[in-house]
């Protein structure tokens, strides 16, 4: 059953792939989605069928058998494992359905449903593999198809572009992580999940020496980890290619950049987490990197103009929250908000998608407006999914976000109060450019032209019910699962799986935390909601203009995202450009080429040249050296005998 | 028996020396015949009775009388035949008797003539009431079938060769190669309707 | 009839056939009527050790290398014919194509 609910979206893959000339499209799109939703029926099957601490190991078959190293293709069920793939399942369900309206006109939409089914596979064969190469395999396997996706219509120059930067930036991250699981090798001798969790506590004291400097073993890991999952979860420094990202079409952002493939790091530091609970300073360093990813892309968000980019942004600043419930020891309260977010978000990014679609492929906000009456299902889900990224009460964020920023402040690290602080200030960032969106999109008049205005029409009804679908779940998820993830009653269920914290209980939060830090987030959505309506509908015309003139670095600033890839480009392309261009003239053509390959056949054309005067043609000539060889040798053969 | 191998040797010596120096090519093949035939006499005296013929029959009977033909056929212009000769004569002849010393060096040590172990020995066909000839096909026909069969085949393969190579492509059949039909372009052909 | 005498014999041939080869610019017949002296002196070395040593494998093999003679003067006189069709003539010293 569990094994169905992984390799169905391959199969799916292999059919769209290789049946694509034979059937018709719609035949393939509907096959491709019976599939995903059966994959979905049986991981829902499989994870009711699961006694709560029970563990499930399927072994495929023997991998590699090198050494000490013995790794088996093996799918691991558990109650984690279980539900992200049930999660992974039902949102790429979903999404497929959605895509079959999106997709419609484009002429290579089976194609897309096919890389679509490879992705999810990839992303649950991560999920579910028992040992860190396997995951590691799935790890690439989603880089592979999301540089794919993004870059799927190649036609256009920027999304090549924006696939190959995706990429690069992710081989970063990967090196980290390769070094991570070589380090893991050596210090514990094995790769799989379970056997390290158990050998944690043996190794709290491993050091490595390194010309003279002593690194602690476990801290070293860890870091170089969260390097994998900064690169594959977007965080602040390798994030530069997820806003680009966007270029791919919207159902792909929705997977892949905001419920699914970013998450991935996430779930990894989770599942790692008794080895983050050894090392104090990893933590600490996740908190501090995840808090200015938080505040640095909401704040970004705020001056940006491309809808997608803004939510892109915004999927950023959420993965920070994660990290930091991560770096807080709140693993479970950060998994409760990799399952709320993905719902959420998923929605946001398909509401955009319906935008984008009823406006003819208009991105831009500023050219948007009014739209509220002419799609009003579009702007009631996407009215959802912001209230709940927001996380007005009720909604599925409210449970989510609002305890991992009560945990903050409960943290053990010497500044949780300034990480509590800073996740408060992303809260009202996070309230400024969800709302803006929703004024800018839907509100106000309209800004297009005529012939948009003419063609805005409510999406087809396969776009509108994965929409509803999932904007009941950002609605209801927190409220009935939140019993799930928190309280005395099952904290004990996931005590197996990941770290515990005894303080992620709701009574535990109640006595500890002031009443008024714990209304604080809401009294920011109050204060940046309301700046937001302030500024849009009363000083528009006074405040805003006079901040652009005399402020007009501030906006600047923010618009080129705190100028990280000037930054970039500056520092590392520029260098690496002049730095390749030297060694390409100074050291391949001068020095390797030319005393190598070129001075060599050099040498080797004048030698022969020589020699081939030798070969002068004349029969007598070749008789003669004959004889003169033969001579030579039998006087050879005299001398010795 | 020693004195005639001398005189036969000698006679072998100068003839073939003859073959060589001689300018003119159908005197150089008659003296290649004397000297085969002399070379015979030579086997005769190694009780080799069946190649000494065989000598005569395939040598002087098929292959000189080929040359003959060829030489013949050819037309050669015999002035210039000899053109050059005194130029390489002396360098040549100095480093042929470079090498004839150095043999008759080795010839003079006598390391290499050892009987084998698994020799067909003569001396006991004869005891037997074999002579050459049958001896000989008895071996030839058993012990040496797959060779044989190897060397007919061979022939064979010469005769081919040298029918395929000295075949006269005439001019005026109506052959039409099938490379010209193949790169034949549609347009370029006559059309009858 | 020592094997000093049948071995003198045969490589005084074989040196003969070797100038033969040597000194003759012009004329490729003598060339190969060399190259028969050449492998008749290789036929009498075998019959001579055939006779000394009083094992008939040297004649059988002996009977071989006139075979292979035969092929080898059928061949090279019909290779002879062509290149004179084609040329008009046959001095080695026309013939360079191998010059490097």
């Amino acid at each position: 059953m569990f094994f169905l609910s992984i390799f169905l979206p391959l199969l799916s893959f292999f059919i769209c792939v290789s049946l694509k000339d034979f059937f018709k499209s719609q035949q393939l799109s509907f096959i491709s989605c019976s599939l995903l939703f059966m994959a979905s029926v049986c991981s829902l099957l499989s994870l009711i069928g699961l006694k709560i601490e029970e563990e499930k190991v399927i072994i495929l078959g023997n991998w590699i058998s090198s050494g000490s190293l013995d790794l088996n293709w093996a799918i691991q069920l558990n109650l984690l494992t279980g539900s992200m793939v049930l999660m992974v399942n039902f949102v790429s369900t979903l999404i497929h359905i959605y895509s079959v309206g999106y997709m419609n006109k484009d002429p290579k939409n089976i194609l897309f449903m096919g890389y679509i089914g490879l992705f999810t596979f990839f992303m649950l064969f991560l999920v579910s593999s028992s040992n860190l190469v396997q995951l590691f395999l799935g790890w690439e396997g989603v880089g592979l198809t999301s540089y794919l996706l993004i870059g799927f219509w190649n036609y256009k120059d920027s999304a090549n572009k924006a696939a190959l930067k995706a990429f690069i930036a992710n081989r970063v991250g990967d090196f980290g992580l390769l070094l991570a699981l070589f380090s893991i090798f050596i210090i514990f001798g094995t790769l799989n999940i379970n056997e390290i969790m158990v050998l944690v506590n043996s190794h709290v004291d491993t050091y490595f020496e390194f010309l003279g400097a002593r690194i602690h073993a476990i801290t070293l890991i860890c870091i170089l980890l969260f390097v994998g999952c900064m690169g594959k979860s977007a965080q602040f420094g390798l994030h530069v290619w997820l806003p680009d990202a966007m270029e791919g079409p919207t159902p792909v952002s929705a997977l892949i950049h905001a419920a699914t493939m970013v998450t991935a790091g996430v779930f990894l530091l989770i599942i790692m987490s008794p080895l983050l609970e050894a090392s104090s300073f990893s933590r600490d360093f996740i908190l501090i990197i995840g808090s200015i990813t938080c505040l640095f892309a909401s704040s970004v968000a705020i001056f940006q103009n491309d809808i997608k980019r803004i939510i892109a942004y915004s999927t950023c600043s959420q993965l920070g929250y994660m990290f930091m419930a991560i770096g807080a020891s709140a693993y479970s309260a950060a998994y409760f908000h990799l399952l709320s977010h993905a719902f959420f978000k998923a929605l946001l990014f398909l509401g955009a998608g319906c935008v984008i679609h009823s406006m003819s492929d208009e991105q831009n906000i500023k050219k948007m407006g009014g739209l509220f009456n002419k799609i009003p299902l579009t702007y009631f889900t996407m009215l959802i999914g912001s209230f709940s990224l927001l996380g007005l009460p009720f909604f599925s964020g409210y449970y989510s976000k609002d305890i991992i920023i009560e945990l903050l402040y409960l943290s053990e690290s010497k500044f949780s109060f300034y990480f509590f602080l800073a996740s408060v200030l992303g809260v009202l960032f996070t309230s400024i450019y969800s709302v803006r969106l929703l004024i800018y999109v839907f509100h106000g008049k309209s800004n297009s032209d005529e012939k948009v205005i003419a063609h805005i029409h409510e999406s087809p009804m396969i776009m509108i019910i994965p929409l509803v679908i999932l904007s009941s779940f950002a609605v209801f998820f927190g409220m009935f699962s939140q019993s799930f993830f928190f309280g005395s009653d099952h904290l004990d269920n996931w005590s197996q799986l990941m770290h515990i914290n005894k303080k992620v209980d709701e009574f535990y939060i109640y006595e500890n935390v002031p009443t008024l830090f714990r209304k604080l987030p809401l009294i920011m959505i109050v204060i940046g909601s309301s700046m937001c309506f302030l500024l849009y509908f009363s000083f528009r015309k006074s405040v805003l203009p006079f901040f652009k003139v005399n402020f007009s670095w501030i906006f600047s600033f923010f618009k080129n995202k705190w100028y990280i890839d000037e930054l970039y480009e500056k520092l590392i392309l520029r260098p690496t450009i002049y730095l390749g261009k030297g060694f390409w003239k100074s050291i391949d053509k001068d020095l390797i080429d030319n005393l190598g390959p070129d001075g060599i056949s050099r040498v080797i054309q004048s030698f022969s040249l020589v020699v081939s005067r030798l070969q002068s043609g004349y029969l007598y000539h070749y008789v003669l050296s004959v004889v003169i060889g033969l001579t030579l040798l039998i006087s050879l053969y005299n001398y010795i005998f | 028996m020693l004195f005639f191998f001398f005189v036969f040797s000698f006679i072998v010596i100068i003839s073939s020396l003859s073959v060589v120096f001689s300018s003119n090519p159908v005197h150089s093949v008659l003296f290649l015949i004397f000297t085969f035939f002399n070379t015979a006499v030579i086997f005769l005296l190694f009780n080799a009775e069946f190649l000494a013929m065989t000598l005569i029959i395939v040598y002087v009977g098929a292959v000189a009388v080929l040359f003959l033909f060829v030489v013949m056929m050819l037309n050669i212009n015999d002035s210039l035949m000899k053109e050059g000769f005194l130029k390489y004569f002396p360098f040549g002849l100095l480093l042929i008797c470079i090498f004839f010393g150095e043999l008759y060096m080795i010839f003079e040590s006598n390391v290499f003539i050892t009987p084998s172990d698994i020799r067909i020995s003569i001396s006991e066909l004869v005891d037997g009431g074999m002579d050459n000839t049958k001896s000989i096909g008895l071996f030839l026909y058993t012990d040496y079938f797959i060779v044989f069969q190897i060397s007919g085949f061979l022939l064979l393969l010469a005769m081919i060769g040298a029918i395929v190579l000295a075949h006269n492509e005439k001019i005026n059949t109506r052959y039409n190669s099938p490379i010209d039909q193949k790169i034949l372009n549609k347009k370029d052909v006559i059309k009858l309707n | 009839m020592e094997p000093i005498h049948y071995l003198v014999l045969s490589s005084i041939v074989f040196s003969i056939g070797f100038l033969g080869i040597f000194i003759n610019r012009k004329n490729i017949i003598t060339i190969l009527m060399s190259i028969e002296l050449m492998l008749l002196s290789a036929n009498i070395n075998f019959v001579g050790f055939s006779y000394t040593l009083d094992d008939l494998s040297g004649q059988i093999f002996s009977l071989f290398i006139l075979l292979v003679a035969a092929a080898e003067a059928a061949i090279g006189l019909a290779i002879l014919m062509i290149f004179f069709k084609k040329s008009g003539s046959i001095s080695i010293d026309k013939i360079s194509n191998l010059k490097g």
